[in-house]
């Protein structure tokens, strides 16, 4: 298996594109990432791609726009939507707004554009893209680091393989120059990191390693960590939890609930071990874990002790 | 109002949707597998592409074709088969080109493949198209359909829509210069406009050529699609189908539960049930530690280690009965808004993963409780 060794510290990449399964907390996961980096005075740039959350709520805002907005210090972000970034990618190569709006907004037009495989995805990608190359007002990188929350596995490969299928597909045209490009940044490890976000259940853990071997194997895109979200820990040794079962048997209201709820908690932890340990097997130290937070709603607070604990994971 | 278990025995298409992680494919199976033991002849359908139904089932793998799992305690039958969209796309096309020569230049063409599986809309038809023969041919008297996680529940139904339109004569009528009637070999570069210039500085004109072929031979089709989509659609609105919306109890269930809901009504379709899903279990906190302290000693811990992990035992207790009650909350929130028009249930989080049938069994047991003798 190819895949790009892990980094720390300087040098590191400034493109980090994150996707898993549905709901196992990706955008949770990104926004820690991002909160971590700002909070240590980079300059990040947050990018939600085909993603519905609730991340300007977080921050007391209203939802998160096609513009850039700074949510908090050096912490900026920005939805990307397919017909925002064509309008502006298109703008951008045809230098006419006028024309743009003419050809693609034509009603017959932008019917056929939807189904044109790959475009709206490649332009949004080209969107990012162009964020990790854009220059700020004193020569150097306008973004220290870009943080791309991209869509879930099955579309979220779809959408990296798009600059393969096109670059390999065609020869000439836009579509092919920018595919290039995109690769270029996609499969250098100096540059870009693919973060996987997953759930200690079977599920999605055979799913991580599946996406895993899919992204290193035939798309050859450099691997970053593995955030492994919401871990239960329960801390009964074995004597002890011998001791909760055979209370259990004799006890009865309050009492049995609690040692239930003690052995519920233990099983559950032990069944999250297991496949802890099947992602141990396979990813080693590219491993990174998150405890489930006693929490139903995500606030700020809990996006801060989750990037403490990144910070905490990272430090050399 | 009908019941959940009334809508098992009687149903013919359920359709369950959700947000991804919710459970949506256990309870598919799950759904499937009440009917089998009702003694219907039933069926789950999973279009993920992911191999997470065969994981629920405890089979190794699934393929396009039903599998019958069998059971010698299910009075009636159950069936489950994963629909692989590309293949299944691939075999509707294939099915409406009878003529050799023509199928032979679609599969010719150097973007079929990657067409066929991601022209927009291209998997929702295709899993329409697959839960119409399935739920016409007879052999099953419920197809339970499991849908992928999507943002929106509605995207598997307008899909179908979606790639009607795009492919619609209007769009051919441009393209091709008005020869949208021809079946191949349709060059854009007779006649380019300013429209077809610009979009092929985009896409290159090679790009633009080869998209523009394989549609026209797409289009050609169209008649055929239209008209399954139209039974799919009709069958899908129809009395015999229902919706089932699965949820977990996370602060923006309400939210999303009425979205689906609303989504899925406003299209017509009768969605009539909805599960909350991993529910964390109530958990009761004794009033001081002293007799919990004295189990543990009876069950052979020193004074001092049973004390100790008493406290810690309440410490925890208490972590899981705010969990509990807030889960309780929301179900309530959600049964108060919902329940004087759907039958809402509630299934509980369990310790240990859904591997296995028997595993299943244990909550479809707490979904369908048994009637004492």
């Amino acid at each position: 298996m190819r895949s790009a060794p892990t980094k720390t510290g300087a040098g590191e990449p400034r493109f980090l594109l994150v996707t898993g399964k549905g709901g196992v907390g990706k955008s949770t996961v990104a926004l820690a990432l991002a909160r971590q980096a700002s909070r240590r005075g980079q300059r990040v740039l947050l990018m939600q791609l085909h993603t519905q959350d609730r991340l300007g709520q977080l921050f007391g805002r209203a939802d998160v726009g096609t513009d850039i907005v700074e949510l908090a210090p050096c912490l900026f972000a920005v939805s990307v939507t397919a017909q925002e970034a064509m309008l502006e990618y298109g703008t951008m190569i045809l230098r006419s707004k006028l024309l743009y709006r003419a050809v693609f907004e034509n009603q017959t037009v932008s019917r056929f554009l939807k189904v044109i495989p790959g475009l709206p995805e490649l332009l949004m990608l080209g969107k990012a893209y162009h964020h990790e190359r854009e220059l700020g007002p004193n020569g150097s990188h306008r973004w220290d680091l870009i943080i791309v929350d991209a869509p879930a596995t099955g579309h979220g490969l779809y959408l990296l393989r798009i600059p393969i299928v096109i670059t390999s597909a065609l020869r000439v045209g836009h579509m092919v120059d920018e595919a290039k490009k995109m690769l270029a940044l996609l499969r250098n490890p100096d540059r870009c990191r693919i973060e996987l976000v997953t759930l200690p259940e079977e599920m999605p853990v055979s799913e991580t390693i599946e996406l895993a071997t899919t992204l290193t194997d035939e798309l050859e895109l450099p691997l970053g960590r593995i955030f492994v979200n919401q871990l239960v820990a329960s801390d009964l040794t074995e004597p002890e939890r011998a001791a909760v079962v055979s209370a259990q048997r004799t006890a009865v209201g309050a009492e049995r609930s609690v040692l239930g709820a003690a052995l519920f908690r233990h099983e559950r932890a032990t069944a999250q071990h297991r496949q802890i340990e099947e992602l141990e097997r396979r990813f080693g130290d590219r491993l990174r874990r998150f405890p489930r937070l006693p929490v139903q709603a995500l606030t700020l607070a809990d996006v801060d002790r989750l990037a403490d604990i990144i910070d905490l994971l990272e430090q050399p | 109002m009908q019941t959940l278990k009334q809508l098992v025995g009687s149903a013919r298409i359920l359709v369950c949707v959700g947000r991804g992680g919710v459970g949506k494919t256990t309870m598919s199976a799950l759904l499937a597998r009440q009917a089998a033991a009702s003694g219907r002849r039933a069926l789950v359908l999973t279009i993920d592409p992911a191999r997470r139904l065969a994981d629920a089932l405890g089979i190794a793998a699934l393929t396009d074709e039903p599998v019958r799992l069998a059971d010698p305690t299910l009075p009636g039958e159950m069936w489950a088969a994963m629909l692989k969209t590309d293949e299944a796309f691939a075999a509707i096309l294939r099915s409406r080109m009878p003529d050799e020569a023509e199928r032979a230049s679609l599969e010719a063409n150097r973007f079929y493949r990657f067409f066929a599986t991601s022209l927009a809309g291209a998997h929702e038809l295709a899993a329409a198209e697959r839960l119409h023969d399935l739920a016409t041919c007879g052999r099953y008297d419920l197809v339970v359909l499991d849908t992928p996680p999507a943002l929106h529940a509605s995207d598997f139904l307008d899909a179908p829509k979606r790639f009607h339109d795009a492919l619609d004569s209007a769009a051919f009528q441009w393209l091709t210069g008005g020869k949208s009637g021809g079946r191949r070999g349709i060059r854009i570069g007779i006649g380019l406009g300013l429209v077809q210039k610009t979009l092929a500085r985009f896409t290159g004109t090679e790009f633009l050529n080869e998209l523009t072929e394989f549609l026209s031979q797409m289009s050609a089709l169209m008649e055929g699609f239209k008209v399954r989509a139209a039974e799919t659609t009709a069958l899908i609105r129809s009395e015999q189908a229902h919706f089932v919306l699965i949820t977990a109890p996370a602060s923006d269930a309400p939210q999303s539960v009425s979205e689906s809901a609303e989504a899925m009504q406003s299209r017509g379709c009768r969605v009539s049930a909805l599960i909350v899903n991993r529910m964390m279990p109530p958990v009761a906190l004794p009033a001081d530690n002293r007799a919990l302290t004295a189990l543990l000693q009876e069950a052979g811990l020193s004074d001092q280690a049973a004390a100790g992990l008493s406290e810690r035992l309440r410490a925890s207790a208490s972590e899981a009965a705010r969990f509990a009650d807030s889960d309780e909350a929301m179900l309530r929130q959600l049964e108060e808004r919902w329940s004087s028009t759907l039958t809402v249930d509630a299934v509980r989080a369990f310790s240990q993963e859904v591997s296995s049938l028997a595993a299943l069994d244990v909550i479809r047991g707490t979904l369908f409780p048994e009637r004492a003798p």
